[in-house]
Protein backbone atom coordinates (compact mmCIF):
# COMPACT_ATOMS: atom_id res chain seq x y z
CA UNK A 1 0.00 0.00 0.00
CA UNK A 2 1.42 3.35 -1.01
CA UNK A 3 2.19 5.69 1.86
CA UNK A 4 0.19 8.92 1.86
CA UNK A 5 1.77 12.23 2.86
CA UNK A 6 0.26 15.68 2.86
CA UNK A 7 1.73 17.79 0.05
CA UNK A 8 2.70 21.22 1.31
CA UNK A 9 5.72 23.49 0.98
CA UNK A 10 8.44 23.03 3.65
CA UNK A 11 8.12 26.52 5.12
CA UNK A 12 4.36 26.18 5.53
CA UNK A 13 4.76 22.72 7.06
CA UNK A 14 7.31 24.11 9.51
CA UNK A 15 5.04 26.96 10.51
CA UNK A 16 2.05 24.69 11.05
CA UNK A 17 3.87 22.10 13.15
CA UNK A 18 5.80 24.65 15.21
CA UNK A 19 2.65 26.68 15.90
CA UNK A 20 0.76 23.52 16.81
CA UNK A 21 3.41 22.42 19.30
CA UNK A 22 3.77 25.89 20.83
CA UNK A 23 -0.01 26.26 21.00
CA UNK A 24 -0.41 22.98 22.91
CA UNK A 25 2.52 23.80 25.21
CA UNK A 26 1.16 27.29 25.85
CA UNK A 27 -2.35 26.01 26.55
CA UNK A 28 -0.91 23.42 28.93
CA UNK A 29 1.04 26.12 30.78
CA UNK A 30 -1.95 28.48 31.01
CA UNK A 31 -4.25 25.72 32.29
CA UNK A 32 -1.64 24.46 34.77
CA UNK A 33 -1.03 27.95 36.14
CA UNK A 34 -4.75 28.51 36.49
CA UNK A 35 -5.84 25.29 38.14
CA UNK A 36 -2.59 24.08 39.74
CA UNK A 37 -0.92 27.36 40.72
CA UNK A 38 1.80 25.69 42.78
CA UNK A 39 3.07 23.68 39.82
CA UNK A 40 6.73 24.29 38.92
CA UNK A 41 6.83 24.67 35.15
CA UNK A 42 10.05 24.18 33.17
CA UNK A 43 11.89 27.44 32.55
CA UNK A 44 12.51 28.77 29.05
CA UNK A 45 16.04 27.42 28.82
CA UNK A 46 17.85 25.73 25.95
CA UNK A 47 16.47 22.24 26.79
CA UNK A 48 12.91 23.63 26.82
CA UNK A 49 13.38 25.36 23.47
CA UNK A 50 15.08 22.21 22.15
CA UNK A 51 12.22 19.99 23.32
CA UNK A 52 9.63 22.15 21.57
CA UNK A 53 11.75 22.52 18.43
CA UNK A 54 12.59 18.84 18.14
CA UNK A 55 8.99 17.79 18.73
CA UNK A 56 7.83 20.14 15.99
CA UNK A 57 10.56 18.99 13.61
CA UNK A 58 9.86 15.32 14.29
CA UNK A 59 6.13 15.86 13.77
CA UNK A 60 6.86 17.66 10.54
CA UNK A 61 9.12 14.88 9.28
CA UNK A 62 6.57 12.21 10.22
CA UNK A 63 3.57 14.03 8.77
CA UNK A 64 4.99 15.72 5.71
CA UNK A 65 8.07 13.63 4.96
CA UNK A 66 11.61 14.73 4.22
CA UNK A 67 11.82 17.97 2.26
CA UNK A 68 14.54 20.30 1.08
CA UNK A 69 15.31 22.68 3.92
CA UNK A 70 15.08 26.45 3.75
CA UNK A 71 17.31 27.64 6.56
CA UNK A 72 16.52 31.36 6.39
CA UNK A 73 12.78 30.75 6.36
CA UNK A 74 13.20 28.34 9.28
CA UNK A 75 15.06 30.93 11.32
CA UNK A 76 12.51 33.68 10.64
CA UNK A 77 9.51 31.45 11.34
CA UNK A 78 11.02 30.16 14.56
CA UNK A 79 11.87 33.69 15.69
CA UNK A 80 8.29 34.84 15.12
CA UNK A 81 6.79 31.75 16.75
CA UNK A 82 9.05 31.77 19.83
CA UNK A 83 8.73 35.52 20.20
CA UNK A 84 4.99 35.94 19.82
CA UNK A 85 3.34 32.76 21.11
CA UNK A 86 5.01 32.61 24.58
CA UNK A 87 4.10 36.29 25.00
CA UNK A 88 0.46 35.51 24.19
CA UNK A 89 0.53 32.64 26.71
CA UNK A 90 2.06 34.85 29.41
CA UNK A 91 5.21 32.72 29.61
CA UNK A 92 7.49 35.73 29.14
CA UNK A 93 7.13 38.84 31.23
CA UNK A 94 7.44 41.63 28.68
CA UNK A 95 8.38 42.56 25.14
CA UNK A 96 12.13 42.63 25.80
CA UNK A 97 11.92 39.08 27.19
CA UNK A 98 9.92 38.13 24.09
CA UNK A 99 12.75 39.42 21.88
CA UNK A 100 15.24 37.33 23.85
CA UNK A 101 12.96 34.30 23.54
CA UNK A 102 12.69 34.92 19.80
CA UNK A 103 16.46 35.10 19.35
CA UNK A 104 17.29 32.10 21.53
CA UNK A 105 14.38 30.04 20.21
CA UNK A 106 15.30 30.70 16.59
CA UNK A 107 18.93 29.75 17.13
CA UNK A 108 18.01 26.57 19.02
CA UNK A 109 15.40 25.66 16.39
CA UNK A 110 17.87 26.13 13.55
CA UNK A 111 20.59 24.09 15.28
CA UNK A 112 18.08 21.34 16.09
CA UNK A 113 16.85 21.36 12.50
CA UNK A 114 20.36 21.02 11.10
CA UNK A 115 21.30 18.23 13.50
CA UNK A 116 18.02 16.29 13.23
CA UNK A 117 17.96 16.39 9.44
CA UNK A 118 21.61 15.43 9.27
CA UNK A 119 20.72 12.31 11.23
CA UNK A 120 17.62 11.63 9.15
CA UNK A 121 19.57 12.11 5.91
CA UNK A 122 22.11 9.55 7.05
CA UNK A 123 19.36 7.11 8.00
CA UNK A 124 17.41 7.66 4.78
CA UNK A 125 19.48 5.13 2.85
CA UNK A 126 18.96 2.40 5.43
CA UNK A 127 16.20 -0.01 6.33
CA UNK A 128 14.39 2.53 8.52
CA UNK A 129 13.63 4.88 5.63
CA UNK A 130 10.06 6.13 5.89
CA UNK A 131 9.60 4.88 9.45
CA UNK A 132 7.64 7.55 11.30
CA UNK A 133 9.09 6.67 14.69
CA UNK A 134 12.68 7.42 13.67
CA UNK A 135 12.40 11.24 13.77
CA UNK A 136 11.03 11.07 17.31
CA UNK A 137 13.80 8.74 18.51
CA UNK A 138 16.48 10.91 16.91
CA UNK A 139 14.85 13.98 18.45
CA UNK A 140 14.82 12.34 21.87
CA UNK A 141 18.56 11.67 21.67
CA UNK A 142 19.25 15.27 20.66
CA UNK A 143 17.08 16.57 23.49
CA UNK A 144 18.98 14.49 26.01
CA UNK A 145 22.19 15.99 24.67
CA UNK A 146 20.74 19.49 25.08
CA UNK A 147 20.53 18.97 28.85
CA UNK A 148 24.15 20.03 29.06
CA UNK A 149 22.91 23.60 28.43
CA UNK A 150 20.25 23.45 31.15
CA UNK A 151 21.49 26.63 32.81
CA UNK A 152 21.30 28.75 29.63
CA UNK A 153 18.06 30.57 29.07
CA UNK A 154 15.97 33.65 29.70
CA UNK B 1 7.52 30.58 -0.83
CA UNK B 2 4.33 30.82 -2.82
CA UNK B 3 1.40 32.98 -1.83
CA UNK B 4 -0.56 29.94 -0.73
CA UNK B 5 2.30 28.83 1.54
CA UNK B 6 2.56 32.30 3.06
CA UNK B 7 -1.14 32.23 3.83
CA UNK B 8 -0.78 28.82 5.50
CA UNK B 9 2.13 30.04 7.63
CA UNK B 10 0.54 33.35 8.60
CA UNK B 11 -2.77 31.65 9.33
CA UNK B 12 -1.08 29.16 11.65
CA UNK B 13 0.66 31.96 13.60
CA UNK B 14 -2.43 34.11 13.88
CA UNK B 15 -4.71 31.25 14.89
CA UNK B 16 -2.31 30.00 17.57
CA UNK B 17 -1.75 33.51 18.94
CA UNK B 18 -5.48 34.25 19.03
CA UNK B 19 -6.34 30.99 20.82
CA UNK B 20 -3.63 31.54 23.44
CA UNK B 21 -4.68 35.13 24.08
CA UNK B 22 -8.37 34.30 24.38
CA UNK B 23 -7.78 31.35 26.73
CA UNK B 24 -5.33 33.28 28.91
CA UNK B 25 -7.51 36.35 29.23
CA UNK B 26 -10.60 34.23 29.77
CA UNK B 27 -8.97 32.35 32.65
CA UNK B 28 -7.13 35.31 34.20
CA UNK B 29 -9.76 35.94 36.90
CA UNK B 30 -9.88 32.30 37.94
CA UNK B 31 -6.08 32.11 37.86
CA UNK B 32 -5.69 35.10 40.17
CA UNK B 33 -8.27 33.78 42.66
CA UNK B 34 -6.69 30.32 42.68
CA UNK B 35 -3.21 31.79 43.10
CA UNK B 36 -4.28 33.84 46.13
CA UNK B 37 -6.02 30.85 47.71
CA UNK B 38 -3.03 28.61 47.07
CA UNK B 39 -0.66 31.19 48.57
CA UNK B 40 -2.74 31.41 51.76
CA UNK B 41 -3.05 27.63 52.15
CA UNK B 42 0.67 27.16 51.44
CA UNK B 43 1.64 29.71 54.07
CA UNK B 44 -0.68 28.11 56.62
CA UNK B 45 1.00 24.77 55.92
CA UNK B 46 4.49 26.25 56.27
CA UNK B 47 3.72 28.17 59.46
CA UNK B 48 0.97 26.44 61.46
CA UNK B 49 -1.14 28.93 63.39
CA UNK B 50 0.10 31.79 61.27
CA UNK B 51 -3.48 32.77 60.44
CA UNK B 52 -3.33 36.02 58.51
CA UNK B 53 -0.14 36.78 56.62
CA UNK B 54 0.87 40.35 55.86
CA UNK B 55 3.77 41.45 53.66
CA UNK B 56 6.69 43.06 55.50
CA UNK B 57 9.23 45.43 53.93
CA UNK B 58 12.67 43.84 54.07
CA UNK B 59 15.58 46.25 54.49
CA UNK B 60 18.26 43.82 55.66
CA UNK B 61 21.54 43.04 53.93
CA UNK B 62 20.95 39.41 52.99
CA UNK B 63 20.60 39.40 49.22
CA UNK B 64 19.00 35.94 49.34
CA UNK B 65 15.83 37.26 50.94
CA UNK B 66 13.36 38.67 48.43
CA UNK B 67 10.08 38.86 50.38
CA UNK B 68 8.78 38.45 53.92
CA UNK B 69 5.29 37.86 55.28
CA UNK B 70 4.51 38.01 58.97
CA UNK B 71 1.97 35.74 60.67
CA UNK B 72 0.81 35.48 64.25
CA UNK B 73 3.32 32.77 65.14
CA UNK B 74 6.27 33.76 62.96
CA UNK B 75 7.24 34.54 59.40
CA UNK B 76 7.19 33.08 55.92
CA UNK B 77 10.31 34.16 54.04
CA UNK B 78 10.93 33.97 50.33
CA UNK B 79 14.53 33.41 49.28
CA UNK B 80 16.21 33.12 45.91
CA UNK B 81 19.62 31.45 45.68
CA UNK B 82 21.61 30.15 42.73
CA UNK B 83 21.42 26.41 42.20
CA UNK B 84 23.18 24.27 39.61
CA UNK B 85 21.03 25.46 36.69
CA UNK B 86 19.74 28.86 37.72
CA UNK B 87 18.02 30.44 40.68
CA UNK B 88 15.96 28.41 43.16
CA UNK B 89 13.02 30.25 44.74
CA UNK B 90 11.83 28.92 48.09
CA UNK B 91 9.42 29.76 50.87
CA UNK B 92 10.45 28.91 54.40
CA UNK B 93 8.25 29.12 57.49
CA UNK B 94 10.14 30.22 60.60
CA UNK B 95 8.48 30.47 64.02
CA UNK B 96 9.06 33.47 66.26
CA UNK B 97 11.81 31.61 68.16
CA UNK B 98 13.80 31.04 64.96
CA UNK B 99 12.90 27.40 64.35
CA UNK B 100 12.18 26.31 60.79
CA UNK B 101 8.60 25.00 60.62
CA UNK B 102 8.32 24.19 56.94
CA UNK B 103 9.79 24.82 53.51
CA UNK B 104 8.81 24.43 49.92
CA UNK B 105 10.53 24.95 46.60
CA UNK B 106 8.37 27.35 44.56
CA UNK B 107 10.45 27.54 41.39
CA UNK B 108 13.61 25.98 40.05
CA UNK B 109 15.26 24.90 36.82
CA UNK B 110 17.45 22.12 38.12
CA UNK B 111 18.36 19.03 36.10
CA UNK B 112 15.69 16.40 35.61
CA UNK B 113 16.35 13.31 37.69
CA UNK B 114 19.02 15.04 39.81
CA UNK B 115 18.59 18.48 41.38
CA UNK B 116 14.92 18.55 40.45
CA UNK B 117 14.42 15.67 42.89
CA UNK B 118 14.58 18.31 45.61
CA UNK B 119 11.08 19.34 44.62
CA UNK B 120 9.60 16.05 45.73
CA UNK B 121 12.18 14.58 48.09
CA UNK B 122 10.17 15.15 51.26
CA UNK B 123 12.64 13.12 53.29
CA UNK B 124 15.43 15.52 52.43
CA UNK B 125 13.34 18.66 52.91
CA UNK B 126 11.98 17.34 56.23
CA UNK B 127 15.54 17.12 57.58
CA UNK B 128 15.63 20.92 57.56
CA UNK B 129 12.46 21.33 59.59
CA UNK B 130 13.37 22.07 63.20
CA UNK B 131 16.76 23.56 62.37
CA UNK B 132 17.64 27.06 63.57
CA UNK B 133 19.71 28.59 60.78
CA UNK B 134 22.97 26.79 61.45
CA UNK B 135 22.42 23.62 59.40
CA UNK B 136 25.26 22.34 57.23
CA UNK B 137 25.23 19.78 54.44
CA UNK B 138 27.09 16.66 55.50
CA UNK B 139 26.72 17.37 59.19
CA UNK B 140 23.12 18.23 60.04
CA UNK B 141 21.51 17.19 56.78
CA UNK B 142 22.47 14.83 53.96
CA UNK B 143 22.94 15.92 50.35
CA UNK B 144 20.63 14.68 47.63
CA UNK B 145 22.50 12.03 45.69
CA UNK B 146 24.02 13.54 42.55
CA UNK B 147 22.85 17.04 43.45
CA UNK B 148 25.27 18.45 46.00
CA UNK B 149 25.11 21.99 44.60
CA UNK B 150 21.31 22.01 44.77
CA UNK B 151 21.38 20.59 48.30
CA UNK B 152 23.76 23.28 49.49
CA UNK B 153 21.71 26.00 47.83
CA UNK B 154 18.58 24.83 49.63
CA UNK B 155 20.34 24.71 52.99
CA UNK B 156 21.75 28.22 52.47
CA UNK B 157 18.27 29.39 51.60
CA UNK B 158 16.77 27.93 54.77
CA UNK B 159 19.61 29.31 56.92
CA UNK B 160 19.06 32.79 55.47
CA UNK B 161 15.37 32.60 56.30
CA UNK B 162 16.00 31.48 59.89
CA UNK B 163 18.69 34.12 60.34
CA UNK B 164 16.14 36.80 59.48
CA UNK B 165 14.19 35.86 62.59
CA UNK B 166 17.08 35.06 64.94
CA UNK B 167 18.78 38.35 64.15
CA UNK B 168 21.85 36.85 62.54
CA UNK B 169 20.73 38.59 59.36
CA UNK B 170 23.90 39.38 57.45
CA UNK B 171 24.94 39.16 53.83
CA UNK B 172 25.94 35.56 53.31
CA UNK B 173 27.16 35.79 49.73
CA UNK B 174 25.31 32.55 49.51
CA UNK B 175 24.89 32.58 45.80
CA UNK B 176 28.24 31.07 44.94
CA UNK B 177 28.37 27.53 43.73
CA UNK B 178 28.99 24.93 46.34
CA UNK B 179 30.17 27.40 48.95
Amino acid sequence: MRERRIEIAPCAAQAITLCLVLLLAGLGAVIARTFVPNVVLPRLTVPAFAALSLLALALEAAAFGEKRRQWVASFVEAAVAFGVLPLCAGLVADVSAAFRAAALGAVVYLVCEILLHSILDRLASGAVKGNRVVPFLAGLLLWLASQILAGVGL
Amino acid sequence: MTRRDAVWAAGAFLLAAAVLLVVRLGLSGTAEANRAAEQQSMMEALLPGGSTFLPVDYDGEDENITAVWSGETGYVIETVVDGYAGPIRMWTGVSSDGTVTGLVVRDMGETLGLGREALTDTGYLAELVGTDGTAEVGQDVDAITGATVTSRAIVRSVNSAAAYVTGADVSTSATEWGG
